[in-house]
């Protein structure tokens, strides 16, 4: 539905100008020698081979910055947000202009999403760093291992019961001979791209032009998880493409030329499968977003039912909550304690001291790590910025949707889902919720890419504000400043997206993380490197898989995946292990911990006495160094591999394992 | 021979309609010889294979639910990729249930089937089926007007992305990460033990290895030069008159030549009773 124009404030300053900025542009592009031939050309490529250029020179940026950080240059991180800029700016700068065509808007879209997902690609270019990628990996060497589904992960148990990614990926592996890292870049690029093209094309069927679809999804690519998390080996980086499909096939069925068809009902369903199988909270989001929609139909449109988002809506719900009933009845279990925790905690800030609330954490304080490490203060400013201006632009869109959409079911839906994102912030100001608050933003920023885009493109002053005060009117029309305006509203706009853009990454990502870089301990990507993973591959080959082993840190990971080993960990039913290996000494607690784990091998990394933090928080008077090396005391229990760093015993004597 | 139908009959053949499906049913056949005879992982499979699970059943299937329609590129695109990645996931939990399993031959099967089948379906559906409407090539009359300048760019893009996964490559490759030398020991059923060790100092190193039980030494090996990524390794038969593993301890240490006072590892095996 198109917008009405009511109190046009612009109405004399077309939405495109003529600037002296934008005739550069064309002119480096498609050579035009009026605005009429502009007007031809958009119809093919424009700006989009340019600014491929672009994009790939940013992106050789990138990777610059990523092999300067390997050796500690100092320069690597502004070097970093310098390409960032150069690959996001310049297409937020073109469709600012408006005068894109339809097919360069969508070539823009498709550039800018493979673009970015690059980004994460270059920090890690030859294998998993990220946390989660293991934990996948490992339910895709099951699959391949035993050619079946559901083998426990000791990893992330409830992975393999959302097994859509490792199904995929091992298809790809499998039949292409395939590593799992280059199956999972294929599969996670490919459903990248499909994810931004189905965006645009929802957003350009619920906003009706190209320009809010083109914005929509520029702002959308904003989202603090878009650049790193969600282009990880992960479920739910191939999920939300998914969810993106099945939103796109029902926004299809329900208006435009494939309205009413019924082989849309088949395709959503199927899309809808494979999101049910694929991740869960992905599966409860979609879930509650097409209840909200049908719900707004059928009380909008007094009463009537429409086939779909209804039936898509009621098989979304009887899909999810089949498959966790009957396959993944482990994902209460997973989730529960997750949200409880952030709940109780929001409960404690809002209602100081209740009484059945004891022992909570403290609030946590913003852009401060749980090492205690503070953000410098201009990336405190535009992680605020970035939050500010997406909250300011909400209620404008609102009601710029209410006014002029609201015969759209699907569009109040998605603005009503957009006004959750103020409520999610709360959490943020908690321990255990900020994890949550942080995950939610990739499904709200859905709704908040849609209002914020129709904000730009179609906000005008109302006519309130300018009629009764001739100074004011005289003021908002003054020839100067709707110059001024016309002229910088493009370079504005692309200034507010790149600073969404940085905000969203600086709130949604560690420092650490953002550039790959030296080795540090405990530290997520920055831990991975050839000392771990040998040893992990020296177990594999020498101790066989499928042992249990008690270790720490990212050993876990590592053993849990390179070492196909069975990490015990309380997730998947075993032991916590720090408690065993932050002992000072084995006494009878330490014993019947690996009697209960039926532990067999215990994994030392002697950097962490790098943190003695992780000792004294289960032992107040632990010494990090003495308690990893209590074991060489024991007289029963081998030595069996020693790198230096990492020292490999067998406990087995003890443990009765063998 | 479309032109030359027209020409003499005054009508197009059906197969000039459906070009694509016979691609698609092409580059399926071709894919699935390339896996069954165990081409090994080189470009040419996986071009071949790739979008024989990402891209293939997907369009098939839409162009056989929509036979007449001129979906455009990107819609068609958007359905082809997601479908196929939710059809391939689909057939992961079909292949579950059977005995085959999940493997490559299964996989084989099961996505060039469905390809196929529904290849063929669509084909039909052109080929017998009402209403107007352009077939065919699906994507319409699209008119790509790349101009050379355009060619030019993406080509100069291409060129730096590639570069830039180059630059990202190499600097893993020349990271300066921590040298090392794994060092083990393991038991043997027979009264005897394995050692070893691996070489990732990124140098060329002399190794001595000294073999004690009960604190004397039994054995040694000097002067073990290594490059690096080498790696060391030997079975070690203990001497009759010694008491069996079990009842022992057996210690090795490792010495670099640079520093021979100095344990550089140290790997033990106590005894279990």
């Amino acid at each position: 539905m198109k917008a009405r124009n009511s109190q046009p404030l612009l109405r004399a300053a077309p939405w495109f100008s003529p600037h002296p900025l934008t005739r550069a542009l064309v002119r480096v592009m498609p050579r035009a020698k009026s605005e009429e031939e502009v007007d031809k050309m958009t119809g093919t490529w424009g700006a989009l081979p340019f600014l491929s250029m672009v994009v790939a020179v940013g992106l050789l940026l990138i990777a610059i910055a990523n092999r300067a950080s390997r050796t500690g240059q100092g320069w690597s991180e502004p070097l970093f947000w310098l390409a960032l800029g150069l690959i996001y700016g310049p297409v937020a700068f073109r469709m600012a202009l408006g005068n894109a065509g339809r097919r360069e808007t969508i070539g823009l879209v498709g550039l800018l999403g493979l673009g970015l997902f690059l980004v994460k690609i270059l920090h890690s270019p030859v294998a998993y760093t990220f946390n989660d990628e293991f934990l996948h990996w490992r339910t895709a060497d099951d699959i391949a291992r035993t050619g079946h589904l559901f083998i426990k992960n000791p990893l992330l148990p409830v992975s393999s019961y959302y097994p859509g990614l490792e199904i995929a990926t091992n298809a790809l592996a499998s039949t292409g001979a395939m590593s799992f890292y280059g199956a999972g870049i294929v599969l996670i690029g490919a459903a990248r791209l499909m994810f931004v093209l189905s965006l645009f094309l929802t957003y350009e069927k619920i906003g009706g032009s190209t320009k809010v679809a083109g914005i929509g999804a520029l702002i959308y690519m904003a989202n603090p998880n878009f650049v790193y998390f969600n282009a990880d080996f992960s479920y739910e980086s191939l999920s939300l493409p998914l969810l993106g499909l099945v939103i796109m096939i029902a926004v299809n069925h329900f208006t435009g030329p494939l309205a009413r068809r019924r082989e849309l009902i088949l395709l959503g369903l199927l899309a809808l499968a494979g999101v049910l199988t694929s991740h869960h909270i992905t599966s409860f989001a979609l879930t509650a977003f097409l209840l909200l929609w049908a719900a707004i139909h059928f009380l909008r449109h007094d009463g009537q039912f429409r086939f779909s988002p209804g039936v898509l809506a009621l098989a979304a719900l009887a899909g999810c909550v089949g498959w966790m009933l009957s396959v993944a009845t482990i994902t209460l279990e997973y989730l529960g304690p997750h949200l409880s925790a952030a709940l109780a905690e929001m409960t404690r800030l809002i209602v100081p001291d209740p009484e059945p609330i004891k022992k909570l954490k403290a609030g946590r304080q913003l852009f401060q790590s749980t090492s205690g490490q503070v953000a410098p203060l201009w990336e405190q400013l535009v992680g605020m910025a970035s939050v500010g201006l997406v909250v300011i632009c909400l209620p404008l869109g609102a009601w710029i949707i209410w006014r002029h959409r609201r015969q759209s079911s699907v569009a109040l839906a998605t603005a009503f889902s957009a006004l959750l994102y103020p409520v999610s912030l709360a959490f943020r100001f908690t321990s255990s919720g900020w994890e949550a608050a942080n995950r939610a933003s990739e499904f709200l920023y859905l709704g908040n890419a849609f209002v914020v885009a129709v904000v730009v493109t179609e906000f005008e002053l109302p006519g309130f504000l300018l009629q009764p005060i001739p100074a004011v009117r005289r003021f908002l029309h003054h020839p100067a400043l709707l110059r001024g305006l016309v002229r910088w509203r493009a370079p504005l706009f692309s200034l507010g997206a790149v600073v969404m853009l940085m905000g969203g990454i600086i709130a949604g990502w560690p420092p650490y993380m953002r550039l790959s870089g030296t080795y540090l301990v405990d530290a997520g990507a920055r831990s991975v490197e050839p000392q771990g993973v040998g040893a992990a591959q020296w177990v594999r080959n020498y101790l066989g898989p499928a042992n249990h082993v008690a270790t720490d840190g990212f050993q876990i990971l590592l053993m849990g995946s390179y070492g196909e080993q069975q990490v015990s960990t309380t997730l998947s039913g075993g032991i916590n292990a720090l408690w065993l290996l932050y002992a000072p000494q084995i006494e009878d607690d330490q014993l019947k911990q690996l009697k209960k784990g039926q532990i067999r091998y215990v994994v030392i990394d002697r950097r962490l006495k790098a943190k003695p933090a992780l000792a004294t928080s289960y032992y107040p008077d632990a010494v990090m160094e003495k308690s990893l090396l209590k074991f060489d005391s024991v007289p029963t229990v081998s030595r069996i591999f020693d790198d230096g760093n990492i020292i490999i015993y067998d406990v087995g004597v003890l443990s009765g394992v063998r | 021979m479309a032109i030359l139908s027209y020409m003499m009959w005054g009508y197009y053949p059906v197969y000039a309609k459906s070009l694509d499906l016979a691609a698609v049913a092409a580059w399926v056949g071709l894919a699935m010889l390339s896996i069954l005879i165990g081409l090994s992982n080189t470009p040419s499979r996986l071009l071949l294979t790739i979008p024989l699970v990402i891209f293939l059943p997907g369009y098939a299937l839409v162009a056989a639910l929509f036979p007449r329609s001129t979906l455009a590129i990107a819609e068609r695109l958007t359905f082809s990729l997601g479908i196929s990645i939710v059809l391939t996931i689909m057939g992961g939990f079909l292949l579950n249930l059977t005995s085959w399993g999940i493997q490559a031959e299964s996989w084989t099967l099961l996505l060039a089937g469905l390809t196929l089948t529904a290849t063929a379906l669509a084909f039909m559906r052109r080929r017998f089926g009402t209403g107007t409407g352009a077939a065919g090539l699906s994507v319409g009359r699209v008119k790509l007007l790349m101009r050379p300048r355009d060619v030019l760019f993406f080509g100069i893009a291409a060129f730096v992305t590639l570069s830039a996964l180059v630059v990202a490559r190499q600097g893993v490759i020349e990271q300066d990460n921590t040298d090392f030398t794994q060092f083990w020991i393991l038991p043997l059923q027979d009264n005897s033990v394995r050692l070893g060790f691996n070489n990732e100092e990124k140098a060329t190193v002399t190794y001595r290895l000294q073999l004690q039980a009960d604190n004397r030494v039994i054995h040694e090996w000097p002067g073990i030069v290594l490059a690096s990524g080498q790696k060391w390794e030997t079975v070690y038969d203990l001497p009759n008159k010694t008491e069996p593993l079990k009842n022992q301890a057996i210690v090795a240490l490792l010495f670099r030549s640079d520093m021979p006072n100095v344990v550089y590892r140290r790997v033990a095996l106590q005894p279990s009773n």
